[in-house]
């Protein structure tokens, strides 16, 4: 549990560095221009200024918090060794990271009163650069007997340009809403566009540069946990230079005065926010597997192809007492997998796919408009639910012997338990939207929104811990269902946000994608 | 509240609903390249030292090893001050003949406290 704790402050810390960082720059290349003009800018300021302090003050909060886990985490029967742990490096670059961000905040505070104050805005961009560098300082690069230097400066260049690029989207969004038909739209979008461009071309030479070092081999970028997150991070950011692409396209049409496509744009820009969030997950779970260099235990590429090789579900499971008789109670973490439960998992994977691709069946047929009874499809989420509650913890409450209460303090147990809620709440929620019986539009976009981020989570996690090998033969299955998740809340979203006849292609692909995960799950394989 | 807030709010709730209902990551990445007894050696006689060598920096001083022998005695050991970076050398007394259990924690550079253990076992010498 402290590790997956752990694990959610990094990503929380890397959110916030992006807004902080991202708002710096938005405010300093992008608003710039145009707040000189404004006989009073803070107006102008004022909701990137407040993003800044909400992104200082979410690092500062998140990496207080990590160093606390920490020191929990290392306490024993000597006690808490807060001195030992206050005097290593990793606590003197937490300390300086949150000092840094009370810098921040103070100075957009000083900001807020004299929006001129140049001294303000040099003091801005020395705090940020501050944060940014110790942000290399807690990463792998810190720990490497070998170029760590250079390491630690890629890190440093690869962070920060990532920071830029994600946060930069989120400020111009929130910048943007509301503001309507302005003159100068062009103009900023032009500026914006050149500082995502080097944005991109920094954080990519610069993760070139780590990945050579950290996985060093096609081996160990299909073999290990840690070049699969790598693969995950370079497909999804392929989709952001596509969108990013289609944009700068976009806003050299508005720079000549054809506006048709602008209203793409801005729904194109909330996608890549959405990516850029998966993205910076991706990172913070990447800064928890050992770099694929180290790991000797590697799956061969024949072992990988054979976990997507098809192979026709069987929809037998061993009886519940067959599964007690063999398996090592639920509480011994370190017991190794036996057949029947692989079996048992299969089943649930399979059963589960039969729910999904009926749901994509009948997407498709509510579409289609020819069956008005399928917009009940929502509902066979229920089913899943029940699905999940009885079967994915057999050696919990209500099948197995340990009690409700007791199983919610393992990690997994807890986290199957939520998910439950999620489908159940998922379910009801999207079926009152289809039926009507919620009519706010903004109530349409929970689906996608979680959709999305489940996802998105799902290509984040890893177990490559215990047992490198097998548990990431295991991750491997997950990784396309996590893309497929990722790409039927992003598509779902396009369809309720772009106008018609631009949602029509959206709308397609994220039933077939739907309909596809069910197929997945059918075709799944553990043992 | 407005409109817009109830609805980040709600958002914000979903999403953090999927986001602790993942899978959790195991984290830490210190790994053993190498020991001396290697997992499930069977050394003759006891070792004077077991040694662990890491795959990144390590902070020595707060590193726990213990051994554990099969009537569950667990013995705590200390690592040597000095050594080569992401190290650990470890005095051992004398080691009866068995099966014994060596788990170790160590805290990397950037802050991953990572866990493991493997099991050796003493010999008598031949």
């Amino acid at each position: 549990m402290v590790s997956f704790v752990d694990v959610l402050l990094r990503a929380t810390a890397l959110s916030g560095l992006a807004l902080a960082l991202g708002g710096v720059a938005f405010a300093l290349l992008v608003l710039r221009p145009l707040a000189l003009s404004e006989p009073d800018p803070r107006p102008l300021l004022r909701r990137t200024v407040g993003l800044i302090v909400a992104g200082a003050l979410g690092v500062a909060v998140a990496q207080s918090l990590s160093l606390a886990l920490q020191i929990g985490a290392l306490a024993d029967e000597a006690g808490w060794p807060v001195g030992a742990v206050l005097a290593t490096g990793f606590s003197r670059a937490s300390l300086v990271r949150v000092l840094a961000c009370l810098g921040v905040v103070a100075t957009c505070g000083a900001l807020g009163r004299r929006p001129r104050a140049g001294l303000s805005w040099a003091a801005l961009v020395s705090l940020a650069l501050v944060l940014g560098g110790a942000s290399a300082w807690i990463s792998h690069a810190a720990g490497r007997f070998q170029s760590r230097g250079v390491l630690m400066g890629l890190d440093a260049l690869h962070q920060a340009a990532a920071a830029i690029w994600v946060g930069g989207f989120v400020h111009l969004t929130v910048f943007s809403v509301k503001r309507g038909q302005a003159p100068w739209r062009g103009g900023l979008l032009r500026r914006f566009s050149a500082m995502a461009l080097a944005a991109v071309g920094i954080l990519v030479a610069a993760g070139v540069g780590l990945s050579l070092h950290y996985v060093a081999g096609a081996e160990a970028l299909f073999g290990t946990a840690y070049g699969l997150m790598v693969l995950t991070k370079v497909v999804v950011l392929a989709g952001l230079v596509v969108l990013g692409g289609m944009n700068f396209l976009t806003v050299r049409r508005v720079s000549r005065g054809d506006e048709a496509s602008l209203p793409r744009l801005w729904r194109f820009v909330e996608v890549e926010v959405g990516l850029g969030i998966t993205v910076l997950f991706a990172a913070a779970s990447l800064a928890s597997i050992p770099p694929a260099v180290d790991v000797a235990d590697r799956a061969s590429l024949a072992e990988v192809a054979a976990k997507f090789t098809p192979g026709w579900p069987a929809f037998s499971t061993p009886t519940i007492q067959e599964l007690l008789a063999s398996a090592a109670p639920i509480m011994d973490l370190r017991a190794e997998r036996k057949p029947e439960e692989y079996a048992w998992s299969e089943y649930n994977h399979h059963l589960a796919g039969l729910l999904v691709l009926a749901m994509g069946v009948l997407a498709a047929l509510e579409r289609s408009g020819r069956a008005g009874w399928a917009r009940n499809w929502p509902l066979l989420f229920l089913g899943l639910a029940a699905v999940l509650f009885m079967r994915n913890d057999p050696r919990a409450w209500p099948l197995g012997p340990a009690g409700f209460w007791e199983t919610l303090a393992l990690a997994d147990v807890l986290q199957h338990r939520l998910f439950v809620l999620l489908v159940v709440a998922f379910g009801l929620f999207e079926w009152m939207v289809r039926t009507g019986r919620l009519r706010s539009p903004r109530w349409a976009l929970a689906f996608p929104l979680l959709a999305a981020f489940g996802g998105g989570f799902l290509l984040t996690h890893s177990h490559a811990m215990l047992n490198l090998k097998a548990e990431f033969l295991i991750d491997v299955t997950h990784t396309p269902l996590g893309m497929l998740g990722v790409l039927v809340g992003w598509t779902r979203w396009l369809e309720l946000r772009l106008p018609p006849p631009h949602n029509r292609m959206p709308g397609r692909l994220w039933v077939l994608g739907l309909a596809m995960v069910g197929i997945l799950l059918l075709l799944y394989r553990e043992g | 509240m407005t409109a817009t807030v109830k609805t980040a709010a709600v958002a914000l709730v979903a999403v953090t609903i999927v986001w602790l209902a993942q899978p959790g990551t195991v984290s830490g990445h210190a790994l053993v390249l190498e020991s001396v007894p290697r997992p499930d050696e069977a050394v003759p006689p006891s070792p004077s030292r077991i040694v662990l060598r890491f795959n990144g920096l390590i902070e020595r001083s707060l590193s726990r090893v213990a051994i554990t022998d099969s009537n569950g005695s667990r013995l705590p050991l200390h690592p040597a001050a000095e050594g080569p970076p992401g190290h650990l050398i470890l005095p051992v007394p004398a080691l009866t003949p068995g099966n014994y259990t060596l788990e170790w924690r160590v805290l990397s550079a950037d802050g991953h406290v990572t866990r493991g253990s493997f099991s050796f076992r003493v010999v008598p010498a031949p």
